[in-house]
């Protein structure tokens, strides 16, 4: 079984000082099926006033900070080890059509329904629904439709973290067909909800390889997002459109719901502070397991 | 002809009518009132029998209810004493009394916040006869049992979605089911307040046609319907035995109170700013019921509990109301560009569930889905049938209704299932395909297909009517009714009124008529009921006693500090152009007079600029000086100008008006600089011909000057003779003399740094005494013309002089010193001691030293001590604001979600 040590650190630097701050971190890895974590440790530099970890909403364990002495700087460096579960691969052609799925609709319990429901960065329309038809013809399974909805994407869209932002709606992406992972995700998200399929946004991290002959940079890795399709033979089945990949065993798992703004990694409210400026600094490393 | 008609049984006097201002359902401070007409039935009438059947002054529309008139011509119990009296009443006198309602309406309602959307009021209100309202009550109280019911299970266990009681995606993909709020419980329920709008078809059957559980909005609508029509038809409101609604509001401060707990808790409502459209309802609410209101910022989470910020620290906050829509509450765990509320709030609500009224998350019992699933829940939860059931709608995420709506797309009206703030008068008109281009259709069709889950369906299904009144008498109108509903003591009780308006026939089923006028809703008592009191008979024990023990908010400390010196430099600022005026008037045929007043002008417009006054040219008087009033009476850039200022004031009147008396309030909110600029002469006018040509516009601006004088006057005495002297009046008055100082420290410079001879130096002498209105003072004292050395001896070192430089700063350096500090400061903070270091400086000064004139012609030491307090005073009121308000100012601002790669 794969094991993985993550280092993800974030240092925030202000322009002015802060006089209060407060973080809502999704950090920690989740614990599911396909993952077992080992280790997670978080590190808040200043010391946080007060600190509240819960599970959320969606069941994704979930940290709460509150900095209540002024501050200039901030760090947060979360450190975890997971083993990931190593699962035959789904069988895409023997799930149920996707209009059988979506005719369901009614009878499916709230925590799938609520994956079919438009959120605040995918929400279905007759664009994404046009864009979804092409990979979903009359027919054919529901999960085999979601890897040649990945697969387009893959293949017709450009990776590029120069042309979105974290508030680009879908549309912007699909029209102009490039972005980067969360962008991605959101495009399948919304397509498949288009369509009435269940799909939900996935925060974590991914293992990544150096080019060929080359030392792999320290920091260089990034927090990563992809998809979940669910079929009722499956459940739940991940689709990285990113990299054209299901369900890998190189994918760590932090976290999971509608979308980005369910799992964002850090997000956070000032009081003060003037301009920041943020850096990030992630690690992925295969360790030896059974250690 | 019917024994019925007029003769109602609860129609007998009680009592006879002694006083109409105590009567008031309202506290007669906290409205603008107006002797006037009232609505009484005179002695005849009242002993007449009935003379003629109501369709003579009424025509019903056929099989249409009528809620005044039954289909065979009788009155309908409760209406006797209301139908009587605009049936017998002279239509020229219900004019008079319809245009004192509008311009009570005007005086109460109108602020250039709701702009143009006037608010109107109907003089004819909507009468219940006790038997009727208990079916409304039974069911509004049905309602409130069932929302709750209902929210304790969507934030709890789920069971109706297990059940199949209501379709998950309902609820799921509503925004405002807020799923941080997930098991937070409140003790009491999530409701705390509500609001039912009930509408009756045209067969008279009820239906509940929206329901308002996010916030009280609407509570203040309908409390200064009451406080208007209360007034204009007193004498009516008591001989048609109408309930009070002070009760019902009394008993809710007390609970709030209690529930708050502990010996003098700190209750606020937390408020939208004021430009959002919901604010004058909270406001008008705040103030009827005595609380603070409070905003977002003006709250600070630290530990998870609220404070408030105070001028002395935060102050915990032990129940807050909650007037701001659940979703933009914390921009944390909630919509991230919501800032209503303040960060943290969600965790501080999960610490205690019981902080907030309505707790968070109410508003998803508004979805207009819910509607055809709510027999089911009423069954389930409730054990009983719904007593009156919504009006008939389809909610689209369920595929059958949607490929039927779509089938049929003309026939229904198609609306969000949820909708925001339930002001009353804005829901949003529903969408209807007919008529639409193929374009537009096709959208809607695409929405109802994608957005189905957010919308539901209705069809138009007629309202009952009620007279309406015109000046051609009554007319019948179809209207709805909105209905208050508020836990009290652990149980939903219903406010005995309520607000009803004109909806617009077919076009919709909600309350979206602006245009239309609003009612009062008058609920007629049973014999048996005992009379109730009104809220002001009953003041509030614990209001006064509150005031004074709770810390003054930040951001109420800022406005009154800037209200002091807004108004102080409106009126020296008119003292001045005043006093400039009147002497060019009496100089016309002067030409060689002192140049120096139009300086002053000059110096006072240009004040936020370096100050340099040595370096002004002055041109010839009579151009220079029109001129320089121009700029100061129009300028709408510069910040000191006559009209920039008069518009802070009122700005500030309206962030802070539940401070403020309803006399002062009158005063502010009126204020403009209007009166002053529309009587300077036509910029066209030629240069030469100005001085005669403008004669009569000096002595215009004269007039106009010493109204507003006047009228500042009259706030400045209210607030010195009826604010108590505790730190809010500190701020003002501390405002009042640094603003002051500053006028004064100007003029005197401005005229007096270089000498002009003996002559033009005595006439700016005697022009310094009266603008700064110690001439008489002076004249009492010296009976000779005056001096350089007595007129700054009274002017800036005799501290007994309230228009005097050191009473001034005296009055600064004591206000500073009783202003709460932090306790551990053993040294004095840093305003206490410039203002001390100020007073000092003038306290020492020499006034032969200052009125010395160099061989240059400068009067170099008045120079230096002026000069120093021009720059110095600014600075001062920089460390004020930075040690009082400086919490006021805090933007909480997102930080930047960092991106996945």
């Amino acid at each position: 079984m794969p094991r993985y040590e993550v280092s993800h650190r974030t240092i925030y630097n202000y322009s002015a000082p802060v006089i209060q701050s407060n973080h809502l971190l999704h950090l920690e890895p989740r614990a599911v099926t396909a993952q077992n974590v080992l280790r997670h440790s978080l590190i808040v530099e200043p010391a946080p006033a007060w600190r509240e970890t819960r599970v959320d909403y969606f069941g994704n364990p979930s940290t709460l900070i509150s900095l209540e002495d002024e501050h200039q700087e901030l760090l947060v460096h979360s450190r975890s080890e997971v083993e990931v579960v190593e699962a035959a691969p789904p069988e895409l052609m023997s799930t149920s059509k996707w209009e059988a799925v979506v005719a369901s609709f009614a009878t499916l319990p709230p925590d799938i329904v609520d994956f079919v429901c438009p959120s605040r960065f995918a929400a279905g329309s007759q664009p994404l629904y046009d864009f979804a038809r092409v990979s979903f013809e009359p027919g054919l399974p529901v999960l085999e439709g979601a890897r040649r909805l990945m697969e387009r994407i893959f293949k017709e869209f450009r990776f590029d973290n120069t042309t979105t932002d974290v508030s680009t709606p879908v549309h912007t992406v699909l029209e102009q067909k490039s972005g980067v992972c969360q962008d991605f995700a959101h495009l399948q998200i919304a397509a498949l909800r288009s369509l009435g399929l269940p799909s939900r946004y996935v925060s974590g991290y991914i293992l990544t390889h150096p080019p060929e002959g080359q030392e792999k940079l320290e920091g260089s890795d990034a927090s990563h997002a992809w998809v979940q399709v669910w079929s009722p033979e499956t459940g739940w089945v991940d689709f990285d459109p990113t990299n054209n990949l299901i369900n890998s065993t190189e994918h760590i798992t932090t976290g999971f719901g509608r979308d980005f703004g369910d799992v964002s990694p850090i997000s956070g409210v000032l009081l003060g502070g003037g301009h920041h400026s943020v850096g990030v600094a992630v690690d992925v490393r295969g360790i030896k397991s059974g250690g | 002809m019917n024994q019925e008609l007029l003769v109602a049984p609860d129609y007998a006097d009680p009592e006879p009518t002694v006083s109409d201002g105590l009567d008031t359902d309202a506290p007669q401070n906290d409205f603008a009132t107006g002797a006037g007409p009232d609505m009484k039935l005179s002695a005849a009438s009242r002993s007449q029998p009935p003379a003629a059947a109501a369709e003579a002054f009424y025509k019903t529309q056929p099989n249409v209810f009528d809620e005044m008139v039954s289909p065979d011509g009788r009155l309908r119990p409760g209406w006797g004493a209301c139908a009587e009296w605009f049936q017998k009443t002279p239509m020229s006198f219900q004019v008079g009394l319809a245009q004192k309602t509008e311009r009570l309406v005007y005086e109460n309602f109108s602020s250039s916040i709701r702009g143009d959307r006037s608010w109107r009021l109907d003089l004819m209100p909507i009468v219940y006869s006790a038997d009727e309202w208990a079916v409304i009550e039974r069911a509004a109280v049905q309602r409130a049992n069932l929302y709750n019911a209902i929210l304790a299970d969507l934030y709890g266990p789920q069971e109706s979605f297990a059940q199949g009681l209501i379709p998950p995606a309902l609820i799921l993909s509503d925004e405002s089911f807020l799923r941080p709020l997930q098991g937070v419980m409140p003790e009491r329920g999530h409701l705390t307040f509500l609001a039912l709008d009930f509408a009756r078809d045209p067969l008279g059957n009820w239906r509940v046609i929206d329901t308002h559980t996010e916030t009280p909005a609407g509570h203040g609508f309908a409390l200064a319907n009451r406080t208007v029509l209360g007034e204009v038809g007193g004498s009516l409101f008591r001989q048609a035995q109408v309930l009070r609604i002070g009760n019902f509001y009394q008993s809710l401060v007390d609970d709030l109170l209690s529930r708050a707990g502990g010996d003098d808790p700190l209750i606020a409502m937390l408020a939208p700013p004021p430009d959002d459209s919901a604010f004058f309802g909270h406001s008008f609410m705040a103030r009827y019921m005595r609380q603070k209101r409070v905003r977002g910022t003006d709250l600070r989470v630290v530990g998870n509990r609220v404070y408030l910020k105070t001028i002395a620290g935060l102050k915990k906050i032990d129940l807050l109301i909650r007037a701001i829509e659940g979703h933009k509450a914390d921009p944390l765990e909630l919509s991230p560009d919501g800032f209503d509320g303040p960060v943290g709030l969600v965790e501080a609500c999960r610490q205690d569930p019981n902080l907030m009224v309505n707790a968070l998350g109410t508003a998803v019992v508004e979805n207009r889905g819910l509607s055809g699933y709510l027999s089911g829940l009423s069954q389930k939860f409730l054990n009983e049938d719904l007593h009156i059931p919504d009006t008939p709608r389809l909610w689209l995420g369920d595929a059958v209704a949607r490929e039927q709506v779509l089938s049929e797309l003309d026939r229904h009206i198609i609306h969000d299932a949820q909708e925001g703030t339930g002001s009353p008068g804005e829901a949003v008109q529903g969408r209807s395909s007919v008529g639409m281009s193929p374009e537009d259709r096709a959208a809607l069709e695409a929405e109802v297909r994608f957005g189905a889950t957010r919308l539901v369906a209705e069809q138009p299904v007629g309202f009952a009517t009620a007279p309406a009144w015109t000046t051609e008498g009554l007319r019948p109108e179809a209207y709805a009714l909105r209905v208050y509903v508020s836990n009290i003591d652990g149980e939903f009780q219903v406010m005995p009124g309520g607000l009803a308006l004109s909806v617009d026939e077919g076009a919709t089923v909600a309350l979206s008529s602006a245009e239309s006028r609003s009612r009062d809703v008058w609920v007629v008592r049973r014999e048996t009921d005992v009379p109730s009191l009104s809220l002001k008979r009953i003041a509030s024990q614990h209001a006064t006693i509150q005031r004074h023990s709770k810390g003054l908010e930040s951001r109420a400390a800022d406005n009154l500090y800037w209200l002091g010196r807004y108004c102080e430099r409106a009126d020296g600022t008119l003292r001045i152009i005043r006093q400039t005026l009147e002497r060019s008037a009496a100089d016309l045929l002067a030409p060689l007079s002192s140049q120096r007043p139009i300086k002053v002008l000059r110096a006072i417009l240009e004040r936020e600029e370096p100050f340099d006054p040595a370096s002004k040219t002055v041109d010839a008087e009579a151009v220079s000086l029109w001129s320089s009033l121009t700029d100061l009476c129009t300028s709408e850039e510069r910040m000191q100008s006559l009209p920039a200022t008069m518009a802070s004031i009122r700005n500030i009147a309206v962030q802070c008006r539940e401070m403020l008396s309803e006399d002062s309030w009158r005063i502010l909110s009126g204020f403009s600089a209007e009166n002053v600029t529309c009587k300077l002469p036509a910029p066209a006018v030629d240069n030469d011909a100005l001085p005669g040509a403008a004669i009569s516009n000096a002595l215009d601006i004269i007039e106009a000057s010493d109204e507003l004088l006047d009228r500042l006057a009259a706030f400045s005495g209210m607030s010195h003779e009826n604010m108590t002297r505790h730190n809010g009046w500190l701020f003002l008055d501390l405002g009042r003399r640094v603003e002051r100082a500053l006028q004064l420290s100007t003029l005197l410079l401005s005229l007096f740094e270089t000498s002009e001879g003996p002559d033009l130096d005595s006439d700016d002498m005697f022009f310094a005494l009266q603008a700064a209105d110690s001439f008489l003072t002076f004249r009492s004292r010296y009976r000779f013309a005056p001096e350089m050395h007595l007129v700054l001896d009274l002017l800036v070192i005799d501290e007994r002089n309230p228009r005097g430089l050191a009473y001034q700063l005296a009055q600064i350096s004591d206000h500073i010193g009783r202003l709460p500090k932090s306790s551990d400061d053993a040294v004095r903070a840093p305003d206490q001691r410039l203002a001390l270091d100020l007073l000092t400086k003038v306290r020492l000064a020499d006034v032969e030293e200052m009125a010395a004139v160099n061989s240059e012609g400068q009067r170099e030491e008045l120079r230096a001590v002026l000069a120093e307090l021009i720059r110095e005073l600014p600075h001062l009121s920089e460390l004020i604001s930075r040690q009082y308000f400086s919490l006021a100012d805090e933007q909480p601002q997102r930080l930047n979600l960092n991106s996945a790669r």
